[in-house]
């Protein structure tokens, strides 16, 4: 046993066990679909606060439903900067992304109008493989995958934009779900008894 | 074909730390070396052991002086965690040495 247990393998389980529930998948869904929402009733700054109001929320299931079933664990020094470097990196990303949104619908140049989704959607594609590799959590790569399919298919298959959005954002949730009720199934609450056999 | 020193060897097995030599103290302390401090729900979710099993392997190695519990803040709210201790990272550190060491010198390896 003792040779099979290698610490890079324990490294990277417990880093994944921050991936483990879902909740960022359904962020990232919702982020998706708030897009499909802005630009289909034309509310941009719907997005902004949904994804906030999201954002928010998963901060708090983590700390209410997350951390009392799957444990708690403080990052090493090194870690924990690399994780907040990342995190801060996603918002600026995010808030980058809507920032551009924003102004592009008015000020883009003529010759970007065939192209506008498409490149705005695919760059968000990229960013998600990125994120995947960053965390890796493979997965994301599918997401990445599926968002661009979602992009070739309002720019070629004549699909409504905001269903280039609502689609691969639909999944991502669905999926996230998923993975947030197998969570919760595979960890179900320690009782009291249990805990206080450590305590 | 050389043939390993037999008192290089001995020393090498013998001298490995008990306590750790036990798979599953040897799990806790990788996931805690891999950590600043985690709870022992973290622990027993991710080594899989009992509740009791845990229990009795903390408590062995927190007499070894290799783990300790700390109070620590979750929420403002007191929460409890383990830790490994500097003895503890050296006493790993060494064990990891002193096997790898051993296996090599194995005849055959």
């Amino acid at each position: 046993m003792q040779e099979n247990i290698d610490l890079k393998q324990i490294t990277k389980k417990v880093y994944m066990s921050y991936f483990q529930d879902g909740l960022w998948d359904i962020l990232l869904g919702i982020y998706l679909i708030g897009w499909g929402i802005s630009i289909w009733q034309d509310l941009v700054a719907v997005m902004g606060g949904m994804w906030v109001a999201i954002y928010f929320a998963v901060l708090g299931l983590k700390r209410v439903v997350i951390y009392p079933r799957s444990g708690y664990i403080k990052l090493n020094e090194a870690r924990k900067q690399q994780m907040k470097m990342v995190l801060l990196g996603v918002v600026l990303l995010l808030l980058g992304f809507a920032v551009f949104g924003i102004f592009a619908f008015n000020t883009r140049p003529a010759w970007l109008d065939d192209y506008f989704m498409f490149l705005l959607i695919t760059m968000m594609a990229v960013v998600i493989a990125v994120l995947g590799y960053w965390w890796r959590v493979t997965r994301w790569y599918v997401y990445s995958l599926i968002t661009f399919a979602g992009a070739v298919g309002q720019q070629w298959l004549n699909m409504p934009v905001e269903l280039g959005f609502f689609i691969p954002g639909g999944i991502i949730v669905v999926y996230g779900i998923g993975l947030f009720i197998g969570f919760l199934r595979k960890y179900p609450k320690p009782n009291r008894e249990e805990q206080d056999v450590i305590s | 074909m050389s043939y390993p020193d037999p008192e290089n060897l001995d020393n090498h097995i013998t001298g490995i730390d008990r306590i750790i030599h036990e798979p599953a103290r040897y799990l806790i302390m990788a996931y805690l070396s891999v950590a600043e401090s985690a709870d022992a729900i973290f622990l027993q979710r991710q080594t899989g052991l009992t509740w009791g099993n845990l229990s009795s392997h903390l408590s062995k190695l927190e007499s070894a002086g290799y783990v300790a519990v700390i109070k620590d803040y979750l929420d403002k709210k007191p929460h409890t965690m383990l830790q490994m201790t500097e003895k503890g990272q050296k006493a790993f550190h060494n064990y990891r040495e002193r096997m790898k060491q051993a296996l090599e010198e194995l005849p055959g390896t």
